[in-house]
């Protein structure tokens, strides 16, 4: 075995194409290796894709976005590593890749992190931990706005027969609409701020990145020129919040119709993506987005959110917390700039805008 | 390579993989160890740097296809940091 990583190349599609069609057969998974070759979209911070190959067959692969981050108190390039998949998963052979493939990523940039992942119990976040690297969960918070209409269409719950019948059941006798009137507390009515959808992101919110850094343990650097980048897509609803005449927040929201989705179905879902404010502003922020979110008449407002003062305003909006499968692994050389890790865990400003964005959602 | 680095990596690779010694040998491969699997060779090395006070680059880890071949590269590891 002779394993080279090398950048994707236009001439290794052929060997791409290969290994998608192994992993599809072997790993029985539907994930594919992109066959065009790499090209970086203006939409997008740059990512690097990488291929481990062995006698010109790829053997895995992993894609490496590089960003500036607020840390600790001091602004620095770290690594969020994507993707990494090895033919280990499959072939014995390769039960070395993996790890291959990580300290490669690590050579490239020591301060990594990979985020998402699912399950704790899946293979990677396994591989992470044993090389020491750093896990925790970020919270997912819920709210549900149709109650019948999400019992009809939650996929993780209705994954039996007899909780399907249940859940319809509930969903038919108005006993759900009950129960998340009981469980989820009101949307407190609030008139503090303005909110303004714009186009895009301006002076405003590097001045508010100014006022908010220091109160965050961790965050990718949200200027307007970073902003723009990575929500220029037109399904990004931008939301500019105001407290007499003066910005205090922003918020980056979705509101998407789900088709077959693998865990919500065909509901309405609004997803509270990316967001900033000044600390004493958000719980107001976080009411108006709720608010608007139902207004919209999404079925569901979604959100992960690492820092407490998010989590906590989002439950004092009525949001419930779910199981989350939105992990956060730091490599031991970021994890170090955290220490003492207790202290500085609750101020992590993760969430679906960090990593590879909202996929899927 | 010395016979009993060999020794000591089959004795480690035993405890971390969970199998009797007798199973590991030099050219024991993760297709002939069922436990030998992707996160057990990470916990593999990591047992070995720790006790040898040595770091694995990966193209050194890209070639360690067997217990042998570990002995082999940890081996040449051990004397260049010895030279």
């Amino acid at each position: 075995m002779n394993i080279r990583i090398e950048p994707y190349a236009p001439e290794h599609v052929p060997a791409v194409k290969s290994f998608n069609e192994r992993w599809e057969t072997r790993a029985g998974s539907a994930f594919r290796l992109s066959e065009r070759p790499p090209a970086t979209p203006r939409s997008a911070l740059p990512r690097e894709e990488y291929l481990a190959l062995d006698d010109g067959e790829v053997r895995g692969s992993f894609s490496l976005k590089r960003q500036q981050f607020w840390i600790n108190g001091q602004t620095m390039e770290i690594g969020n590593c994507q993707l990494p998949i090895s033919e280990g998963t499959f072939n014995p052979a390769y039960a070395n890749l993996g790890m291959v493939l990580l300290r490669h990523a690590l050579s490239l940039q020591k301060r990594l992190f990979c985020l998402g992942m699912g399950s704790r119990q899946n293979r990677l976040p396994r591989l992470l931990s044993a090389m020491g690297w750093k896990l925790i969960d970020i919270p997912f918070l819920f709210r549900v706005n149709h109650p019948a209409r999400f019992m009809r269409n939650i996929v993780p719950l209705r994954r039996t027969l007899p909780r399907r019948l249940a859940m319809d059941a509930m969903a038919a006798s108005g006993a759900g609409w009950l129960g998340f009137r009981a469980l989820q507390a009101r949307i407190p009515e609030s008139s503090s701020v303005a909110v303004e959808t714009v186009s895009e992101f301006e002076s405003w919110a590097d001045a508010l990145w100014d006022r908010c850094q220091s109160d965050l343990s961790l965050s990718a650097v949200r200027t307007s020129s970073v902003l723009n980048l990575l929500y220029a897509d037109p399904r990004s609803i931008r939301l500019k919040v105001s407290r007499d005449g003066v910005v205090v927040g922003w918020v980056v929201l979705r509101d998407t119709q789900m088709q077959n989705h693998r865990y919500f179905g065909n509901l309405r879902v609004a997803t509270i993506v990316d967001a900033m404010a000044v600390p004493d502003a958000i719980p107001a922020v976080v009411r108006a987005t709720s608010r608007i979110a139902e207004q919209r008449g999404v079925d569901l407002t979604i959100s992960n959110q690492g820092h407490e003062l998010w989590v906590r305003s989002l439950r004092h909006c009525g949001f419930l917390s779910g199981p989350s499968n939105y992990i956060l692994a730091m490599s031991p050389a970021m994890a170090a700039l955290l220490e003492p890790l207790a202290t500085h865990q609750s101020r992590l400003h993760i969430n679906r805008g960090d990593g590879d964005g909202p996929l899927d959602l | 390579m010395t016979a009993h680095l060999l020794e000591e990596v089959r004795t480690l690779a035993a405890d971390v993989l969970g199998v009797p010694r007798s199973q590991v040998q030099g050219d024991s491969t993760p297709e002939h160890i069922e436990n030998w699997d992707s996160i057990q060779h990470v916990s593999l090395m990591i047992a070995i740097e720790e006790q040898f006070g040595v770091e694995f680059n990966p193209d050194e880890i890209g070639h360690m296809e067997s217990i042998g071949k570990i002995a082999e590269l940890l081996s040449g590891k051990l004397n260049t940091r010895t030279d």
